[in-house]
């Protein structure tokens, strides 16, 4: 009889701990990514170009967003190397900045409502979601000069700043 | 002549799909110090860059010019897939101009042969937080 008291006992208390809260928080985050590799083709002894055409490779740079409008994106093509053989002479630089994937169709809008100064192009990162960037670049040696044989180093910079 | 240039490796990113630079929170909150009219700023970041394990540490004003802050590394060695907590320590009379705490990605000279994309993450010191 004791048993069976005890048992109905054990029976009848309430299931502790039968569910669990999971807690989850998306905070305003950027993340950069490098995608893809560049690479200059030298179609001429004095150019080095990124464009397909030249045999060069654009860089494609992705970011991620979390929450819409919360960043702005900066991307800046190079405008000088950061290493290279000794060149006696100056480098012309140009370049550009295209969006070419999207993860949201409503991010078709970027380009057209991108700002360029100089040699940075802004994007107002409306959408949450990634956005992949290419970046054409173009470094012309003096007029009739061929660039140095070696190895020629250059940078995009990408930045995330928050608005 | 220029068939002799070695253009093959003049690379402006890494072919990889596992580089990224992360940094919370993008609005940090103001703390106090334990130091008087010092506040402290916490942040996290988290790389996943394979060809990075260094960043900088910067506080800009609004045009992003330079501002004096306190770290305890201004370059911060972060190993791949690794998160690292900071503090950034501003004074409080430079409240009203300080703006962006940014880490910006750094390589060291011997990989520059083979050079990434440099990756620069900000958070936003708004005024409402000061």
């Amino acid at each position: 009889m004791k048993y069976f008291i005890v048992a109905c006992t054990a029976l009848a208390s309430p299931a502790f701990a039968s569910s669990v809260d999971i807690v989850g928080n998306v905070a305003a985050k950027c993340v950069i990514q490098s995608a893809k590799a560049g690479v200059y083709g030298n179609p001429t002894a004095d150019v080095l170009s990124t464009s397909p055409s030249d045999g060069g490779v654009l860089p494609v740079i992705r970011i991620d967003v979390a929450i819409a409008d919360t960043y702005v994106a900066n991307i800046t093509y190079p405008t000088s190397f950061t290493s290279s053989p000794s060149l006696t002479d100056s480098v012309a630089w140009t370049g550009s900045t295209a969006v070419t994937q999207t993860s949201d169709a409503g991010m078709s809008g970027y380009d057209a409502a991108k700002t360029v100064a100089g040699s940075t192009t802004t994007y107002n990162l409306t959408i949450a979601g990634s956005t992949w960037f290419s970046t054409a670049s173009t470094a012309t040696y003096a007029v009739n000069k061929p660039f140095t044989g070696g190895t020629y180093v250059a940078q995009v910079t990408a930045s995330c700043i928050p608005a | 002549m220029y068939t002799c240039i070695k253009i093959g490796s003049i690379i402006l990113g890494l072919a990889s799909s596992a580089n990224a630079h992360e940094q919370t929170p993008a609005y940090p909150k103001m703390k106090y110090s334990h130091v008087k009219n010092i506040v402290k700023y916490e942040l996290s970041l988290f790389n996943q860059r394979e060809d990075v394990r260094y960043y900088q540490v910067a506080l800009f004003d609004k045009d992003f010019n330079s501002m004096p802050f306190s770290t305890k590394y201004r370059i911060i060695k972060v190993d791949y897939k690794e998160k690292v907590n900071f503090d950034v320590y501003v004074r409080k009379s430079d409240l009203d101009e300080a703006t962006y705490i940014c880490t910006i990605s750094k390589m060291v000279k011997e990989r520059s042969s083979r050079p990434v994309i440099a990756s620069m993450i900000c958070s936003k010191i708004k005024e409402e937080t000061k």
